[in-house]
């Protein structure tokens, strides 16, 4: 008689079984001037695994932001390096680095970041602009990620003439209408009061548990950190947990 | 992308509204530089009509009017007779004419002709000596010149210029035909001229007696008898002189003609000088409206550059975003030259529609609509190279913000 085959299901493996999305290895990032040198990270080593929900507490200068930048592409370290999806990202070309943050990134940012020119709609569609292929199903896709943060009503609508909460629901829409891997999050909920803030988290984790998008958070609020699988802690540029 | 370009324009209306007047106006003032400049060169390699080497215009002062007692001025008509002949027997003369027609003299007889299309039409109206073919050079395209006996006909024969017959008859031969308003008025033919009928006997090359740089006006030569001059009297006539003919030749002829009426004052004008100066008088203008004009286009790009530098400072957390977003550098150049290039598009539009006015409406009738398209080509192509130049360093510098940079950007 047969044995019964236990088949391990994606969605229950613990983060530890996970393939890793994301590495940092002795990070670290000095800002120069003329006069002084500033160290923002010093030796950063940090792994996030597909599907993790991790989140970066610190005090304000510790460096949050720009260990955030550094894993979402748009800054590069001074020393150590970067792998995202297994590929080595230092020395990488502008042109490889926007594909790459085009396709396999998302960011939300603590003021939105959202044109205020024009119609929520056209601002979701913006990461499709500078996706090949993208052209004909663009329109369809913007409404599908406004649809999944409760939105399409307001899709015609100018970011003005939205709360502080559904702006940043229409920058979420934006960060996962190109479908990423990971979605990195800047304090989201930082300009929010706590009601909104709370609705905010939940689309994330929702994200996070449905769609088992992997979310890098900074933030202040120790109350949302321990809603997330991993809290890593910043202390004066350095990694302290 | 365009669309979006499109709709990020639209929605900014009112903040690029500048940059659409500043270049809106530099479009219309290029528009005008290369219309008059095109019209400039177009005419410049034209056929003149006529020569001006080796031509000597020679000016009588102190001849009578017509207001002056009739013996004073039959003896001044045998005195301009004998001098006509007097020159004609010189060796270094080649021929002489008396004519009302002389170029760039700014002195000739106007009147007014009635086209087919009912337009009253200015026309220089002169007459000259038989003689005044070979003298000025003038060529004849089709018909004949005038000859001896045609001063005393019923009719009187006429030569148009090229532009004239074309406008009276198109592309039919004008030669044996009436000029037109004269037609009904020829069968009740008086010995008055003003009721004589003109039979136009030949065409000639459009005749710009105002030089290569002023349109061609429409010309009516008549044949001109000196023992008939009555009320204007001919105060110029033009020697063509044999070439190599120097200034002492000058005295010569001065002494000669005082010889014979020394009541009068004689001065001589090459054609030569007369087309420099001409040229001189139309050209300095030009150089200094262009000189304005490059000043003013400069200022205009430099505005350009500072308007669009401080749009983009203004929106530089937006162009963060959209590197953030996936938008290379080169993608966020593009993006920024797109948009001026779709600003330039809309103000040289509106600015196009505005100059073809000036063809549509006639308001400049004698510049051809292909000067008007030309210059309209080429203030496209400059505009819009102007244009990128000064969306080059702006987008570049925008470039050079890495999107950290830009992100934090208040």
């Amino acid at each position: 008689m047969n044995q019964p085959q236990i088949i391990p299901d994606p969605a229950i493996t613990s983060p530890n079984e996970r393939e890793t999305i994301l590495r940092l290895v002795d990070v670290k990032k000095v800002y120069r001037t003329d006069s002084m040198e500033t160290l923002a990270l010093n030796n950063i080593n940090l792994e996030v695994r597909e599907g993790e929900f991790i989140s970066i507490m610190g005090p304000s200068g510790c460096g949050k932001s720009t260990l955030l930048h550094i894993m979402g592409l748009i800054d590069d370290c001074s020393t150590g390096h970067l792998e995202l999806g297994g590929r080595k990202i230092n020395g990488m070309v502008d042109k490889d680095l926007a594909r790459i943050r085009n396709e396999e990134v998302g960011f939300v940012f603590q003021s939105f970041h959202l044109i205020n020119d024009l119609k929520v709609l056209d601002n979701v569609e913006i990461p499709l602009l500078y996706r090949r292929g993208a052209k004909d199903d663009r329109s369809d896709l913007a409404r599908e990620a406004l649809e999944r943060v409760g939105l399409t009503a307001r899709m015609k609508h100018y970011p003005s003439q939205l709360s502080g909460g559904q702006q940043q629901r229409v920058a979420i829409a934006r960060a996962i209408v190109g479908k990423p891997n990971l979605l990195l999050a800047d304090e989201p909920t930082g300009n929010l009061d706590s009601k909104m803030g709370s609705e905010i988290m939940d689309i994330l984790r929702t994200l996070n548990e449905e769609k088992g998008t992997t979310i890098v958070m900074v933030t202040h609020d120790e109350h949302l950190a321990t809603q997330t699988d991993r809290i890593v802690r910043l202390f004066d540029g350095r990694q302290v947990q | 992308m365009i669309k979006h370009l499109f709709k990020l324009v639209w929605n900014r209306k009112r903040a690029n509204s500048l940059i659409l007047i500043e270049i809106l106006i530099s479009f219309l003032v290029l528009c005008g530089l290369f219309s008059t400049a095109i019209f400039g060169v177009q005419g410049y390699k034209s056929p003149l009509g006529f020569d001006y080497r080796d031509r000597w215009l020679m000016h009588i002062s102190g001849e009578p009017r017509m207001i002056a007692p009739l013996e004073e001025r039959e003896a001044a008509r045998a005195s301009l007779g004998q001098m006509i002949d007097m020159v004609r027997a010189l060796p270094e003369v080649r021929s002489a004419s008396v004519t009302y027609n002389c170029p760039y003299s700014g002195m000739r007889v106007m009147s007014v002709v009635d086209t087919p299309d009912g337009q009253e039409q200015q026309v220089i109206w002169g007459a000259s000596t038989a003689e005044a073919l070979p003298t000025l050079g003038l060529e004849l395209r089709e018909g004949r010149w005038f000859e001896e006996g045609d001063e005393t006909r019923d009719e009187i024969p006429v030569v148009l210029s090229q532009n004239l017959a074309e406008l009276f008859f198109g592309k039919e031969s004008a030669v044996g035909r009436l000029v037109p308003e004269m037609e009904d008025e020829s069968e009740d033919t008086e010995d008055d001229e003003e009721d004589q009928a003109r039979r136009i006997v030949g065409v000639i090359t459009d005749y710009r007696c105002d030089g290569e740089l002023a349109r061609a006006p429409y010309t009516i030569f008549r044949p001109l008898d000196i023992a008939d001059v009555d009320d204007i009297f001919p105060s110029n006539f033009i020697i063509h002189v044999q070439p190599g003919t120097d200034a002492s030749f000058e005295e010569i002829l001065n002494e000669k003609l005082q010889e014979i009426q020394p009541g009068w004052s004689f001065a001589v004008s090459r054609l030569t000088d007369m087309r420099d100066d001409r040229l001189k008088n139309v050209i300095m203008p030009f150089v200094v409206v262009c000189i304005v004009a490059a000043f003013l286009v400069t200022m205009v790009g430099l505005g350009l550059v500072g308007v669009l530098w401080q749009n983009l400072l203004r929106r530089t957390a937006e162009l963060g975003l959209r590197r953030a977003m996936g938008a290379s550098a080169w993608s966020v150049q593009r993006q920024i030259l797109g948009e001026l290039l779709v600003l330039s598009l809309l103000a040289m539009f509106v600015g196009s529609v505005l100059f073809l006015q000036f063809p549509l409406l006639g308001i400049i009738g004698f510049v051809s609509w292909s000067t008007y398209l030309l210059a309209l080509a080429l203030s496209l192509i400059s505009i819009a190279f102007i244009v990128a130049l000064c969306g080059l360093v702006p987008s570049w510098l925008a470039t050079r913000i890495t999107p950290a940079q830009a992100l934090s950007y208040e």
